[in-house]
């Protein structure tokens, strides 16, 4: 992170040549010279490929093809940019990734529109300035040293930074990542103390669940929800309860709602199928696993899994012929991904047995195995056994 | 509510979404041309453009009100209560209303100490600042002050001016319902009173929520819209 915003190199991305314009002029009057432009997802991540921005300014809605969440996710995901990267999210409407819990990735900040030059610069300030009150803490929890990144957290909170809750949290994380849930527990009984804060609370019930008093966790978590619907990391915490409590119809029921608030996360899902996979529930699996390959239509998460998982429920539900059709869109997506092909190749083997159909069957079983020998890699991922 | 009634709703807000999107990017390239008219010295047509704005924006802030109780009402606002400096809110409001308060000539004060910080929603606050401060724009004679503080476990702001104050009938104590104001003929819609005291009952602390209290007096003796956050 530069020391000034007037040092930066900055990336701007937005679908309208207006607005790029207008976003060009506006860091341009702030002094900064290292300024480059992209209209859509794909040339923005060219250009992040192959330099390193200190801040991107990236417009939610990018037309057609990946939106600024997407775009977000990729860089993120190939390393493109990293911790100390500032990326502002400019929209028309606050959208639920961008606030708390509903999304794993998010960005460092959003705009509202209408934006002009002086709010923009506002923003992009004091975020340079909050990057560097992290930064030391990140540096440590990058080489895993997390007793000197708490040492660090407590140093800036000291220095009276503008995001105390945010130092307090990364605290919390990494107390219960070191497993210290006494100091954990007493860090977010002092943030309960004030306010029922939604993160206390769920982190409080984490600690809860690390003691496997799961009625105890159940409870927090509920609240939360009742208190916060939209704070999604404590639905998944509490499906998690509710699944070692032994009640799986219970962990879908709140994965289930917890879709349908925040519909995008593919983990999240993902947890939602195999759940009611193993519940029984094809239907509920079917529709998850599709969500999933849709929402990974033009992500770096693209997986054959979700097609050859998706296939296995169909076949499971008695519609053969829509499995294999699954496969053969799997087939076309994954064209040059050998992986992809075994894989794809056995799932079809295990369709064609369970219609009875043996030849075909081992025909495409000897495809995947001539596939296999042909593939150097380490591992190949089976058909997981049900 | 009716299907038919549902399909209207929802024609509604995305029509008004479509709007928004519109106004916005006349308003970006009337303030690019007002600062232009502003570095050749074109006062008249600076001072002119000025009014404009202050229209566009007015329209801006009922299209994203509307859109916001229509969120409300379907559960699909994504409502974030956290932590915020109250120092760093109040400066950014005032940076996006600052080039309309230039151009009345209103000077605005901005009163809070700078380790005040509360819990609320950032943009949904800030959304009612900018509407209070958009009135009082409309009724200060020069001056407008706003403030935060916290007292007795609630957070007040007030945005204060030296007009002549609210008509009795608008008053509204704390707790008040508001359904009153909606006048065709004035222009007064009182969506601005419903979304601000909307957003102040969404602010809730154990079994205390927030509240919108309009009073006279105040530090400059004019309107007062005071909001109070538990």
């Amino acid at each position: 992170m530069p020391a000034t915003l007037q040092q930066a190199t900055i990336l701007i991305i937005d679908d309208f040549q207006g607005m790029r314009t207008m976003l060009r002029e506006f860091v341009r009057s702030m002094g900064v010279t290292k300024i480059d432009t992209a209209s859509h997802g794909k040339e923005a991540l060219t250009q992040l490929s192959n330099v390193k921005y200190d801040i991107v300014i990236c417009d939610f809605n990018l037309g057609a093809g990946q939106n600024g969440q997407q775009v977000l996710e990729e860089a993120k995901l190939h390393n493109y940019i990293g911790v100390s990267t500032v990326w502002v999210m400019v929209t028309a409407e606050k959208t639920h990734e961008m606030v708390m819990g509903a999304a794993e990735i998010k960005p460092d900040d959003y705009l509202l529109k209408p934006i002009n030059q002086a709010l923009l610069e506002n923003r992009l300030v004091k975020q340079i300035a909050r990057k560097q009150s992290l930064g030391p803490i990140e540096e440590a929890i990058r080489s895993q040293d997390y007793a000197a990144a708490i040492v660090r957290c407590d140093e800036q909170i000291k220095a009276k930074v503008l995001n105390p809750q945010e130092i307090l949290r990364i605290k919390s994380d990494l107390l219960l990542t070191m497993e210290d849930f006494d100091g954990a527990c007493a860090l977010f009984q002092a943030v309960l103390a004030i306010r029922s804060v939604p993160w206390a609370k769920t982190g409080m019930g984490k600690v809860r669940f690390h003691a496997q008093d799961y009625a105890g966790a159940r409870d927090l978590f509920q609240q939360v929800l009742h208190e916060h619907p939209m704070y999604i990391e404590a639905a998944d915490w509490l499906a998690k309860t509710y699944a070692a409590l032994g009640d799986a119809t219970q962990a879908q029921q709140i994965l289930s709602e917890a879709v349908k608030v925040s519909p995008n996360s593919p983990t999240r899902q993902k947890l939602l199928a195999d759940t009611a996979y193993r519940n029984g529930a094809l239907a509920v699996a079917q529709t998850a696993f599709e969500k999933i390959i849709r929402i990974n239509e033009f992500s770096p998460h693209k997986s054959p899994t979700a097609y050859t998982e998706l296939a296995r429920v169909l076949s499971d539900q008695a519609s053969p012929l829509e499995a294999l059709k699954v496969l053969e869109r799997s087939k076309k997506d994954f064209k040059y991904n050998a992986h992809a092909a075994i894989q794809t190749a056995a799932a079809e083997s295990t369709v064609y047995q369970k219609m009875g159909q043996d030849d075909r069957a081992q025909a495409a079983m000897a495809r995947a195995e001539s596939l296999w020998r042909g593939y150097p890699a380490r591992s190949v991922r089976r058909w997981p056994s049900t | 509510m009716t299907h038919q009634n549902m399909g209207f709703t929802d024609f509604l807000a995305s029509s008004i979404h479509d709007m928004k999107n519109s106004l916005n990017i006349q308003l970006g390239a009337l303030e690019t041309i007002a600062a232009q008219c502003q570095q050749r010295g074109d006062t008249p047509t600076f001072e002119s453009l000025g009014h404009v704005i202050y229209q566009a924006n007015r329209m801006n802030v009922n299209l994203v009100q509307l859109l916001s109780l229509y969120k409300f009402e379907t559960s699909t606002y994504p409502v974030d209560i956290s932590e915020h400096p109250l120092a760093e809110t109040l400066n950014e409001v005032v940076l996006r209303i600052k080039s309309i308060m230039a151009f009345k000539g209103i000077t605005l004060t901005v009163d809070c100490e700078p380790d005040c910080y509360w819990y609320f929603d950032r943009e949904l606050l800030m959304g009612i600042l900018i509407n209070a401060l958009n009135n009082a724009y409309n009724y200060t004679t020069d001056k407008i002050r706003v403030s935060a503080g916290i007292q007795g476990g609630w957070l007040e702001l007030r945005v204060e001016d030296n007009g002549r104050g609210y008509p009795p009938g608008m008053l509204m104590a704390e707790g008040a319902s508001v359904n009153k104001g909606v006048s065709f003929a004035s222009g007064s819609t009182g969506l601005g009173f419903y979304f601000s005291s909307q957003v102040a009952h969404m602010h809730k602390n154990g079994d205390r929520s927030g509240a919108l209290i309009i009073e006279n007096g105040g530090t400059y003796g004019g309107g007062c819209f005071v909001v109070r956050l538990p």
